[in-house]
């Protein structure tokens, strides 16, 4: 809330400086987000007449000027609106001003005359944002020469962001009662003026609704709408508030003022009589915004006979609002239940001032007194005959007490405060305090609208108390007495911390991707598309990490980065569940060009490496895990495995589908492994035996020719299978594809090392086996054992 | 034979002898099978006992002496060939070393971890909760009904309708995890939820998604200067100096007092004070005492039990402490940046 500090001193005697203020408001609970010197920067800018006004010699469309700026001679100015004329009065910026948007004024000559100064727009000096020529200054008693902010005033403008909680701050009148509870001076109580009014109010007033507690409605008659005074106008462009006309200004400023919104209506256009009541679905009405709400059952309207004439508590009809030409007014300050209000301007997204306020609550005890403010403003400036108030429905708080053990404070707040200092703040902030000991009777104040219970009472205590002077207290050491998550937790940390030491460069994508993204790998389920989506490049919640990966990937080769290997530890969204993944994805170059090595590409043996790795930082032992040629469709069919553990799959590695590199924008393969965590994690982590043996152990090589589709990995299962408790080790060395082979067939050199726990294997043993060892894998592949 | 002769001519001819052949000659000519001295001691046993007495110390000395004399020698002649032959394989130590296939791990993960530990020498367990969620754990059970302003500031990003008719959302915030963690255990306990949440909003200063560590602690006598304690020591570790707190009163549905936590902007020195605005302040946390309505709703007894609570920004506490300016290079994959902020795997 923006507001000045001339007029917050209207309810707040204090000697304290604006700084003071807004440091006490930031320590009370209501951020100052700046503090603007209204007069600041106009330096060098004061009052001119215009004496005299001839064509520019040079310039059709310019003229030049000679000013009276009180130098007891005439300054030359040039200047092209299209209003300058001898006579008016008007802000000149001399050499030296700087007006806004760093604009440094000099003499100059423009098309060969001198100039010297400028003759300003409202807009040029930052007062408003339309230009119409030159501001023509309606004082025309200034004196030449006196400075611009003797016009203007000076004054200090607190931009004041107000918690949702804090309803009765949304005033003058209550941000007033708080700087006071705090010590900044004393709160102007506000007595509302009397309303000598006769007569019954022209129009009749029903409630029929629930939402609706009270209704105040005052006729003015024959008044004559103008401009509010300047001190209106004032108030409310420190607010930001749009200036319209006397009536409506008055229920702004008063809003502003004590926090009750109230609206006022062209009587004369109200047919027949006004009823509250609730909508009826389908209805529909045109608002002072210009726009047409359809309504539902549930909003609740003002009505006259001819239908809905305004949203309570939100916004006015265009069919009834205040014209230059209105002559008689009818006033409405009522109260609306907030949750009703907040629901159809939430639905109906229309932000006002009044929904703003109803929906944090408004204090019942203001609304009356605010009503007869409103009438007081309203005839002072345009005159007009007043009915008397009818009030509809019961405008009194209810009244909410408490016990409170003042007690209390120091087991909550850790820190000492006698009861009578609590006591103090309490009737601050005009709660009514029944002492007995150190217990409290407390009657709520009608203006806190929130209220809870103890922890309200406890946090206003506290909070004028200031949080500076609370001590800070370690709480006792205890160690964690829940398992709560850490396992999986830091699970994802470990395979953060393998993807770096493979290499990669760990990064966060966003949770949503592109339709066409999702449909490169699998599609999403539409219960997981956002309704909002910042936009639809982010409308699909990633049913895995490769579209994101990939992203970030064609970006870095596309700013020449050569070698690139993205890893990222995320969840992937399923309709079963967020699931936890490790992925990498590596293009372009394998390794950085090096004077003594060879750069080749990634290929799936590197990312079959960084899936095994990680799967081992997690603390799984991979050298039985088992690698089954299953792929997914956006991986390359003929270079894709399956990581099975435990019997179960935990993740893939293999090349991306071509296809879906060229759907994802990617020029060049890839390669990319998945492993997923949160199936990893069900599995045991199984401990492995240590048997160290002081035998020789005994090595032998085989080479096996086979057709070329069987799999090394089943022909090494096999050899090593064999001679069971004896084997140590076996390793597949090379494999050899060519023309020494027939057609269709393939080599694959195995190792097989063999070692006994209790003695040195005999000649006999080690022969044994590796007889035993071919005759399997001869038995099993058809294989042809080369010499 | 005048053995002082014959050491003071061998001891020279071995001092003298400047390559590696000339001292084989010489080691021969006297150690030799048929060398003088080798010679003069296989000659011992022909002489009588008393003068054996005296010439066998002195030739055996001498032996010794040769012995030890040529080994240093050669030695040495050895170690000059072999470093003149080492400086011909001399290479250009300025060619750049293999590649350094050092992969980092992202800043915002980093500073994750970095934050947990310290909590987690608190005694705080780590506590996870779903990012889909529904409207009621991640608002109502916080003390925030459907109509309430503050559901309005929270940019929430929704899905469609769940099977029972449910609100489903992004979680805007970890304090979902409240809830779920008074739902598991038992107080008094306390917890940490580090994790990823959304807001609809994106600009300069904001990202669709960004991350956050909720605390809480739930006991019979935890007070709000235990709140202004813990997080005192949680900011003074993690910017790894003792550092001044200021609370601003604030509002959060779900604590109440709420407050906001600045730290002075001297902890970052003259770019914390540029930071700063002028105001000498960082604004870093929001936090409180846990509302008795969140602990009822997580079925906890606010007559019995107590608590604090706080967030942080995951995003905002790694730019103070890295000194990273812009939001949006979290999320964007630059090689270059992961690079440059992002930390070694066994830094923590």
């Amino acid at each position: 809330m923006k507001f000045s500090l001339s007029w917050l001193k209207q309810y707040l005697t204090t000697t304290a400086d604006a700084q003071a203020i807004a440091d006490t408001l930031n320590r009370i609970g209501f951020e100052v987000e700046s503090l603007a010197h209204t007069g600041a920067g106009f330096e060098n800018v004061v009052i001119g007449h215009i004496k005299e006004r001839v064509q520019h010699p040079n310039a059709d469309r310019l003229g030049v000027c000679q000013v009276d700026v009180g130098e007891g001679k005439l300054r030359q100015i040039v200047c092209g609106a299209p209003n300058a004329r001898a006579g008016l009065t008007v802000a000149v910026a001399l050499p030296g001003a700087v007006l806004p948007g760093d604009f440094a004024i000099k003499v100059s000559k423009i098309r060969e005359v001198e100039s010297c100064g400028m003759i300003c727009s409202q807009k040029e000096l930052g007062l408003g944002t339309e230009s119409n020529g030159i501001w023509e200054i309606e004082n025309t008693k200034l004196q030449p020469g006196k400075p611009l902010t003797d016009l203007l005033g000076s004054d200090v403008i607190f931009d004041v962001s107000i918690t949702p909680n804090r309803g009765d701050a949304l005033s003058l009148y209550g941000m007033a009662r708080d700087l006071a509870a705090a010590g900044v001076g004393t709160w102007v109580r506000f007595v509302a003026p009397k309303n000598a009014g006769q007569g019954k109010p022209a129009i009749s007033v029903k409630i029929d609704t629930a939402g609706c507690k009270a209704f105040y409605g005052t006729s003015i008659s024959g008044i004559k709408n103008t401009a509010s005074h300047n001190t209106v106008q004032e108030h409310l462009k420190a607010v930001g508030t749009k200036i319209i006309s006397a009536p409506v200004d008055a229920t702004n400023e008063v809003m502003y003022s004590l926090g009750q919104p109230s609206h006022v209506y062209d009587a004369d256009k109200i047919k027949g009589s006004i009823v509250v009541r609730e909508a009826k679905t389908g209805e529909s009405f045109v608002a002072l915004d210009g726009n047409t709400y359809t309504l539902v059952n549930g909003d609740m309207v003002i009505a006259d006979d001819s239908g809905v004439i305004g949203l309570a508590g939100i916004i006015g009809g265009a069919s009834t609002g205040v014209s230059d030409t209105t002559t008689n007014l009818f006033v409405e300050s009522a109260q609306f239940d907030k949750t009703r209000i907040a629901k159809t301007g939430q639905r109906l997204g229309i932000i006002t001032d009044a929904r703003y306020r109803f929906e944090r609550g408004i204090d019942q005890a203001m609304t009356g007194p605010a009503h007869a403010a409103v009438i007081a403003q309203v005839t002072e400036i345009c005159g007009g005959k007043v009915s008397e108030t009818t009030l509809v429905g019961d405008a009194t708080p209810a009244a909410r007490e408490i016990t409170f053990d003042a007690k209390l404070v120091r087991d909550f707040g850790g820190v000492e405060m006698t009861t009578d200092e609590v006591v103090r703040i309490l009737e601050g902030l005009q709660y009514q305090v029944k002492r007995q000991g150190d217990v409290l009777q407390l009657n709520v104040p009608s203006h806190i609208t929130l209220f809870d219970g103890v922890a309200d009472v406890m946090e206003d205590i506290l909070r004028i108390k200031g949080y500076d002077s609370i001590p800070a207290t370690m709480p006792a050491v205890a160690a964690s007495n829940i398992p709560g998550d850490q396992v999986a937790f830091d699970a994802e940390f470990k395979a953060r911390k393998a993807l770096a030491q493979q290499g990669y460069l760990e990064t966060l994508t966003y949770s949503f991707i592109s339709p066409a993204q999702a449909a490169a790998v699998g599609g999403q389920d539409p219960s997981l598309v956002l309704s909002n989506p910042i936009s639809a490049d982010l409308s699909v919640m990633r049913p895995r990490l490769l579209p994101g990966l990939m992203a970030g990937v064609v970006a870095n080769l596309s700013r020449a980065e050569t070698v690139v290997a993205l890893g990222e530890v995320g969840k992937a969204y399923l309709p079963t569940g967020e699931v936890l993944y490790a992925c990498g994805l590596r293009a372009g170059l394998k390794q950085g060009r090096h004077w003594a090595a060879g750069s080749g590409k990634p290929d799936i043996f590197d990312v079959k490496a960084d899936a095994q790795a990680v799967i081992e930082a997690l603390g799984y032992d991979t050298s039985k895990m088992q690698f089954k040629p299953n792929g997914r469709p956006w991986y390359h069919p003929g270079k894709v495995g399956e990581l099975v553990l435990q019997g179960q799959g935990v993740g893939h590695f293999g090349e991306v589908h071509p296809m879906v590199c060229k759907q994802l924008g990617l020029k060049g393969a890839a390669v990319t492994f998945a492993v997923n965590l949160t199936n990893l994690m069900k599995l045991e982590k199984k401990v492995k035996p240590y048997a160290a043996s002081p035998f020789q152990p005994v090595t032998r090589d085989f080479a096996f020719v086979v057709d070329a589709d069987v799999a090394a990995g089943d022909v090494l299962q096999t050899l090593s299978g064999a001679g069971r408790e004896l084997v140590k080790d076996a390793q597949i060395f090379d494999q050899y594809v060519g023309d020494k082979l027939p057609a269709g067939k393939k080599s694959i050199a195995l190792s097989l090392t063999l070692q006994a726990g209790d003695r040195t294997l005999t000649e006999e043993e080690i022969n044994g086996v590796a007889e035993k060892a071919v005759a399997a894998v001869q038995k099993r592949f058809g294989a042809e054992l080369r010499a | 034979m005048d053995i002082q002769a014959l050491q003071q001519q061998s001891l020279a001819s071995v001092a003298q002898a400047n390559t590696l052949e000339a001292l084989e000659a010489a080691r021969l000519e006297y150690l030799g099978k048929s060398g003088k001295v080798t010679g003069l001691l296989k000659e011992m046993g022909k002489l009588d006992p008393a003068q054996r007495q005296v010439i066998a110390p002195q030739l055996n000395q001498l032996r010794d002496a040769l012995t030890t004399q040529i080994e240093e020698k050669k030695n040495a002649f050895e170690l000059e060939a072999m470093n003149s032959k080492l400086l011909a394989e001399k290479v250009d130590i300025t060619l750049p070393a293999m590649p350094y296939a050092q992969g980092r791990v992202h800043p915002v993960s980093a500073t994750m971890a970095e934050l947990s530990q310290i909590m987690k020498g608190l005694g705080f367990a780590v506590v996870q909760g779903p990012e889909v969620t529904t409207d009621f754990y991640n608002f109502t059970a916080l003390n925030i009904p459907e109509t309430h302003p503050a559901r309005q500031d929270h940019d929430t990003f929704y899905l469609p309708k769940g099977e029972q008719g449910e609100n489903r959302l992004l979680r805007t915030q970890t304090s979902n995890v409240q809830i779920l963690a008074m739902e598991r255990f038992q107080p008094p306990f306390r917890i940490i939820a580090p994790g990823r949440v959304y807001r609809c909003d994106s600009d300069q200063t904001h990202t669709p998604q960004f991350h956050q560590m909720e605390g809480m602690l739930i006991d019979k006598n935890v007070t709000f200067a235990h709140l202004k304690g813990t997080l005192q020591y949680l900011l003074s570790q993690f910017f790894g100096k003792e550092v001044r707190l200021r609370l601003r009163p604030s509002y959060f549905p779900f604590t109440e007092p709420s407050v906001e936590i600045d730290v002075g902007a001297e902890v970052l020195g003259d770019e914390g004070h540029k930071i700063s605005k002028g105001t000498g302040w960082l604004e870093v946390l929001g936090a409180g005492m846990v509302h008795p309505n969140v602990l009822k709703h997580g079925g906890i007894d606010p007559t019995q039990w107590q608590g604090f609570a706080f967030g942080c920004g995951i995003e905002r506490l790694a730019m103070l402490k890295y000194g990273i300016n812009d939001l949006r290079l979290f999320f964007e994959s630059h090689q270059s940046f992961l690079k440059h902020f992002g930390h070694h795997p066994a830094a923590r």
